[in-house]
């Protein structure tokens, strides 16, 4: 019961995320218009995989596409906010190493009907070395001049990713064992804990999409 | 058989502490970067001020020399003129005064010597504000006469040398060049109690290098009140985008290196 009102709610955070950014998109900066890109695509794939979920069919195959796309987005996102400490060949030489270990991963490791947790947790660790460059960055007074107009904008959605991801890798790649240490029933205590972060991070993103200064 | 929760556990950890060293790793990294663009940046942000400043200076050193150009030019074709033709006036006048009239006769002469020195004068002011040797001759030719002058002016043996025939230098290098040589000249004469210069010019790849020495007292005769004269040769120097060194040989007397880019 608790978990159906959890993804509800989920639902409707990303929703109305999703239909503010459509609503206000040309007003956007473009950093932030990849991330409302990014609530559409999780719209899109939480829809098909319902959708897939209701009519009994494996909808796995839909996390492997839906981590390489994420991967590109927010890489893109934080090659955006880091463009001018970081080179863009780096982020698109990792987009493009992420891409070809997904593609491997699907051939050798973890075929499309099963869960993709290598590349979901090589995701995780990008990402949250990437937000947590983004604090220091936003902390230091000398560096943070090109991030002030958007600052508190930035704050928001960073946290969002950084909760996130660390929620993620703890709970699906190697908190499973701890938590069933510690709880004794891993499964379920899983799948609403990472609802509950996803809710967390579609949240934040809402927030700092609405926070953002406009064009 | 089921594993027992402790192994379960220490399985567990080791991943997940390999994991928050990557993590660790990955931000140090990104951190070290940040240090590196911030520094770069910096670096950048001198190198923008540095040129700044040094084309400010090159644009005060540029409108001097139009203003100093400008001056010898009025100087030598009005104030000159007027003075020449007072001069032939007053010759002319001189004659048709009747020869009883002896005061006239006795300080028309002192006006026009005092009308010759003022001409002279003139002459001397303008040459100095813009030597027309340097324009007409180019800064090796201008550099002979300035020499010339020194050796007449003082008891002083002037060797000036070339290494290779003169190339074609732009209007800036020569007047700088001839600038910081004679604001030298200046100083040996008037601090160094030197008897012997020395002066060598030679183009070296796409640089201009000129070499002046003395066998005088060295840095600290120059130094004593001089400390401005050669800061403003520095500043020349800089503004061609060049460098000035000086300082005080081992056997005495005090050299000084020009070396300026060409391609200014």
């Amino acid at each position: 019961m608790i978990y159906t009102i959890v993804i509800y709610l989920t639902y409707f955070v990303l929703l109305c995320s999703g239909i503010w950014s459509i609503w206000h998109f040309r007003y956007l900066m473009p950093k932030f218009k990849v991330l409302a890109v990014y609530t559409w695509l999780s719209i899109i794939v939480q829809g098909i995989s319902e959708t897939l979920a209701s009519q009994r069919i494996n909808n796995l195959f839909l996390s492997h596409v839906y981590a390489v796309l994420s991967f590109v987005i927010l890489t893109r996102f934080y090659c955006m906010l880091l463009r001018p400490f970081i080179s863009d060949v780096l982020f698109k030489g990792q987009m493009i190493s992420f891409v070809l270990l997904a593609i491997v991963n699907v051939i050798w490791w973890q075929p499309l009907t099963t869960f993709n947790s290598i590349p979901l947790t090589v995701e995780a660790l990008v990402f949250i070395v990437f937000s947590l460059s983004t604090f220091i960055l936003t902390l230091n007074e000398a560096l943070n001049h090109h991030v002030r107009p958007f600052l508190r904008s930035l704050n928001w959605i960073n946290s969002g990713i950084f909760l996130y991801f660390t929620g993620s890798l703890l709970l699906f790649y190697n908190g499973e064992i701890i938590i069933h240490v510690i709880m004794g029933k891993w499964s379920a205590y899983t799948m609403l804990l990472h609802t509950v972060l996803t809710m967390v991070l579609y949240i934040c993103i809402g927030i700092g999409l609405w926070l953002s200064p406009k064009i | 058989m089921a594993e027992p929760e402790d192994l379960k556990l220490f399985h567990t950890l080791p991943p997940l502490i390999g994991l928050a060293v990557l993590i660790a790793l990955g931000v140090i990294l990104m951190v070290q970067q940040f240090q590196r663009s911030l520094y770069r940046r910096r670096l950048n942000e001198e190198n923008l001020k540095l040129n700044h400043q040094r084309e400010l200076l090159r644009t005060a050193i540029t409108v001097q020399e139009k203003e100093r150009e400008r001056i010898a030019g009025d100087l030598h074709d009005e104030l000159g003129a007027r003075l020449s033709m007072t001069l032939m006036l007053l010759r002319r006048s001189y004659d048709m005064i009747p020869a009883a009239d002896s005061v006239s006769h006795t300080l028309l002469p002192e006006v026009e010597a005092h009308l010759k020195e003022a001409l002279h004068s003139t002459k001397r002011i303008s040459y100095e504000l813009m030597p027309p040797q340097l324009i007409n001759m180019g800064l090796y030719k201008a550099l002979l006469v300035l020499v010339e002058e020194v050796r007449n002016a003082a008891t002083i043996a002037v060797v000036m040398e070339r290494s290779e025939p003169e190339r074609e230098l732009n209007w800036p290098i020569q007047l700088g060049v001839y600038r910081m040589i004679s604001e030298l000249l200046t100083n040996t004469l008037k601090h160094a109690a030197a008897t012997r210069i020395s002066i060598e010019l030679k183009t070296e790849e796409e640089y201009l290098i000129c070499h002046y020495t003395d066998n005088g007292k060295g840095l600290p005769a120059f130094e004593q009140g001089q400390g401005l004269g050669l800061r403003s040769l520095e500043g020349r120097a800089s503004a061609l985008n060049g460098t000035l060194k000086w300082g005080t040989l081992a056997e005495g007397g005090f050299y000084a290196k020009i070396c300026l880019p060409l391609a200014n």
